[in-house]
């Protein structure tokens, strides 16, 4: 039985939520056609009022979760079944800023880029920078080891992560890593990055901060389409060049972003748009930018823009961080898709996934991490029109496959949670999810925390 | 338990090696069997058969890092030396797979032919395996630049005492498919798994490459200079300290020799990039040098760079030729405010092991808070002690003993009580290596039997 009032107790009455209207906000994360209702929502106030919480609730044998902001877009923090969700939205507080280590150590529920703003007047920064970047919480940063526009050259969250603070799923609490470099013993930390809240429950953090580079130079090119676009990525990169972003957005985003509020004044005949960016020292870049467009001119560019200041590159900018809300627009309900594939067969690919967008009659657009090898196929759709989102679900599937035939795989930096996680026998065989299932049972053997996300249950294992 | 093996293996695949050869020397361990398997599968078969026989089993590359963690039990010694070669080399995508027995310097040379670079530069890389280098966990002087091989690594496939072969990650550069299991294999020694092959990311071949080197006599300076050059934040491939007359030979003629006196402490610095932005982080970094003033300065002549970084990656064996000797590290916050602590740290240590009638020259990351102590002998008992203390006198201070001959570590923990997780560990032990038969004993002690 729901045991309300020791939670209560715990945490202050004012913030378990338990009423429908109060739960109803947390029944989906990002990925709006998976929902289920939680029977309650407990914010606690830190690492302490976890553990208590999470030790009241494995002593009632209720199933629970932890959910950061709700930006997670694979379902990673839907509620298992008659379970509870622990918000860390009361857990926000920069605990300490130490700008000549370079080290900053956060409570799980602070946003993103609330550290970077903090760490800005030191001139650093926290560099994994996902599209929600704004909202979207450390914790569950590190639970999905997000990645972002810059990964390409700074690495996922799991580079940025030295230590952390978990409360484990019997309300233990385990501090794991050092800011010290080399800590002794198994890496508990680079372990937890990335097993998606399916293993322990983050509730403090210390980050890596990285130097914020003194100079950077952005250029926008347009291209007749993807495919000359990832072509002329490839030849920026075989030059040896090193860009800190490579972000590509296809015809049908253009449109979408430049019928929108954040229009960014892309060529609208122009059938792909390529974002480079190049940071590091003022001569460093430039040179990196000159040689750069040049290679591309060599191409068949239709236009290509170099930013004169910091007002240009935002502006040039503006249309990709707002390419999943201009497609937001469209329809009521966005699946934002996440795949990999080796960068070579990026081209090819992202074809493909138009070609499928057009088998099944769904409207879908691409933004492509393109240095990565990352798509982010978006399909505009009512998620109450069953045929529609029938036709978007078997439009996904279509997807994932494609992307693993070409030797890629289900997802770069959304993570698996529940949308794919009957996926997985596309990529690991049996005794490989074993390895993981076996690892993930000595922090969670009575799967009380974040059930049958990540993992297929062994009945499911084989297609 | 040798006949098992050779019908698994033929007769060339196991034997029995002799009482004073290296893998005697190395692991302590007077009799022990070897086998030598050609694949994954001939792997994980070998570890069945030592499970159902109760045998610890050590897997081994190079032998490079043997002398990591504590003296395991080991009764075969599971050689992957047949597990080499290159498995695939994807130039656009800038990634490889390569198996585990794959000599590093030969994946180190191969991705360069092709115009690409693989930042590891561990001491040993003429023998180590990639593999070796993976477990233990370990770079050279490219560590303060590109980080641990950990950072390079994409994808393992595994083998395990249940007669297991897994994969985790895969090639590519971005995943967050299913748990990231490489990341805890990474650096665990060989006590988890052993492993059949990895997969890592790879850069462009820098077009430029500059190397400075910096001579300090006096340690407030060589301070002022870490301090200037973390506030410049300049970006560096490799930034290390290392004692002036280990470097001596290596081309430092003239006003160069300078350099190698004694007592002269020596920051090496390697940028890499594009023309001119080397030049450029040269000119930033000799606009540093005015209160922080070296006594002796040089950029390294092209011919020069080479044998100055080979010094400085085996500066060990500079100091300890046969292999008798131990380094210590130190690991520490390496800065208090807007204040180095490098210099007070390297001051208190060399004290230390002067006070003790020792001899020890010093080699350091600046930028991490590493530094490491390199004793042409294992320490006594009383300097170990009086550094222990040191290191605890303030918090955020570690020292353990990272490398030591086998005879000097039996029966000792050379972490020194750093080991944290006990429980955790031996659980997740028991989840991956299901026997408990994978080098028992080398991170957390062996439950007693």
């Amino acid at each position: 039985m729901l045991p309300l009032e020791r939670l209560r107790r715990i945490v202050g009455a004012e913030h378990v939520l338990s009423a429908p209207e109060e739960t109803f906000p947390y029944e989906c994360d990002a990925l709006t056609w998976l929902r289920r209702r939680p029977a309650a929502v407990v914010l606690p106030g830190g690492t302490a009022e976890t553990a208590a919480v999470v030790a009241a609730l494995a002593e009632a044998g209720l199933p629970f979760v932890a959910r950061g902001a709700g930006t997670g877009l694979s379902a990673g923090a839907l509620c298992p079944a008659g379970g509870v969700v622990i918000e860390t939205a009361r857990m926000k507080r920069l605990l300490a800023l130490d700008p000549w280590n370079r080290l900053a150590r956060v409570e799980c529920g602070i946003a993103n880029a609330e550290v970077s703003r903090a760490a800005e007047a030191h001139g650093l920064f926290f560099a994994p920078d996902p599209s929600s970047q704004h909202v979207c919480t450390i914790g569950g940063n590190i639970a999905e080891n997000a990645g972002g526009p810059h990964t390409f050259k700074y690495g996922a969250t799991a580079r940025h992560v030295l230590a952390l603070t978990v409360v484990l799923p019997d309300g233990r609490v385990l501090h794991t890593g050092s800011p010290l470099a080399d800590p002794s013993g198994y890496d508990l930390t680079g372990l937890l990055v990335g097993t998606e809240g399916t293993c322990a429950i983050v509730t403090e953090a210390t980050l890596k901060l990285t130097p914020v580079p003194p100079a950077v130079e952005t250029l926008l090119l347009a291209f007749r389409g993807v495919e000359d676009a990832c072509a002329a990525v490839q030849r920026v990169i075989a030059s040896g060049l090193e860009p800190c972003t490579m972000e590509v957005m296809d015809g049908a985003t253009i449109a979408a972003v430049e019928a929108s509020v954040n229009a960014a004044g892309y060529p609208r005949d122009a059938g792909a748009v390529l974002i480079l960016e190049f940071d590091g020292g003022g001569a460093a870049v430039a040179e990196s930018a000159e040689r750069a467009e040049r290679l591309c001119r060599e191409l068949e560019v239709l236009a290509c823009e170099r930013a004169r200041d910091r007002a240009h590159r935002l502006k040039l900018w503006k249309g990709r961080k707002g390419a999943f809300g201009a497609m937001g627009r469209l329809a009521p309900d966005l699946l934002v898709q996440d795949a990999v594939v080796p960068r070579s067969r990026l081209a090819e690919v992202s074809a493909r996934v138009l070609e499928i967008g057009r088998e099944q009659g769904v409207r879908l657009s691409n933004v492509l991490h393109a240095g990565d090898g990352n798509l982010h196929p978006n399909i505009s759709y009512d998620r109450r029109d069953a045929d529609e989102t029938r036709r978007v679900l078997e439009a996904c599937a279509c997807i994932l496959s494609a992307c693993v035939a070409a030797g890629g795989t289900l997802s770069g930096e959304h993570g698996i949670g529940l949308e794919k996680r009957d996926f997985m026998h596309l990529v690991y065989g049996v005794s490989d999810v074993e390895k993981m299932r076996a690892v993930r049972d000595v922090f969670n053997g009575r799967a009380l925390l974040n059930p049958d996300k990540v993992l297929p249950a062994r009945e499911q294992q084989t297609p | 338990m040798i006949e098992r093996l050779q019908r698994l293996l033929g007769d060339g695949g196991a034997w029995e090696v002799a009482r004073d050869g290296e893998v005697a020397r190395e692991l302590g361990a007077p009799r022990a069997l070897v086998a030598a398997p050609r694949d994954l599968e001939q792997c994980a078969a070998v570890l069945r058969i030592a499970a159902e026989a109760g045998r610890a089993v050590v897997p081994w590359g190079g032998g490079q890092h043997q002398r990591l963690g504590n003296v395991p039990r080991a009764d075969l010694v599971l050689v992957t030396s047949g597990l080499a070669g290159i498995v695939d080399h994807d130039e656009a995508d800038q990634t490889i797979v390569a198996r585990a027995g794959t000599r590093l310097a030969d994946l180190v040379a191969a991705v360069r032919a092709r115009g690409q670079f693989l930042p590891l530069d561990p001491a040993g890389l003429a023998r180590a395996t990639i593999g070796g280098v993976v477990a233990a966990g370990v770079n050279g002087p490219y560590r303060s630049g590109f980080g641990l091989p950990r950072d390079l690594l994409l994808g393992a496939r595994t083998a395990h005492s249940d007669g297991a072969r897994a994969a985790c990650g895969g090639r590519l550069v971005k995943n967050v498919t299913g748990f990231d299991l490489h990341r805890l294999y990474h650096g665990s020694l060989g006590t988890l798994a052993v492993l059949g092959e990895v997969s890592l990311r790879l850069l462009p071949l820098p077009e430029r490459e500059a190397t400075l080197a910096l001579g300090f006599d006096d340690l407030e300076r060589l301070d002022a200079f870490v301090l200037a050059f973390r506030a410049a934040g300049l970006a560096a491939a490799s930034y290390v300290l290392v004692h002036g007359p280990l470097l001596a030979g290596n081309g430092l003629e003239g006003g160069a020799a300078e350099l190698a006196r004694d007592g002269m402490f020596v920051v090496l610095l390697r940028f890499h990039g594009t023309e001119r932005g080397v030049g450029e982080s040269l000119a930033r970094t000799r606009e540093l040098l005015g209160r922080a003033a070296p006594a002796a300065e040089l950029e390294a002549p092209e011919d020069v760079q080479a044998p100055l970084w080979l010094a400085c990656r085996e500066a060990f064996a500079g100091v300890s030729p046969d292999g008798g000797g131990a380094v210590l590290r130190l690991t520490f916050l390496p800065h208090a405010g807007e204040r180095s602590v490098l210099g007070g740290v390297v001051e208190s240590v060399a004290a230390l092991v002067a006070g003790a009638g020792a001899r020890a020259a010093f080699y350091a990351e600046p930028g991490l808070g590493v530094l490491r102590v390199l004793l042409p002998e294992p320490p006594g008992e009383e300097l170990l002690a009086r550094l222990q203390a040191f290191a605890r006198r303030e918090e955020g201070r570690q020292l353990v003993v990272e490398s030591a001959p086998a005879s000097w570590r039996q029966g000792r923990d050379v972490l020194l009580g750093t080991l944290p997780h006990a429980a955790l560990a031996r659980a997740l032990k028991a989840a991956l290596d299901p026997a408990g038969i994978l080098s028992p004993g080398r991170l957390y002690p062996e439950e007693p039997r």
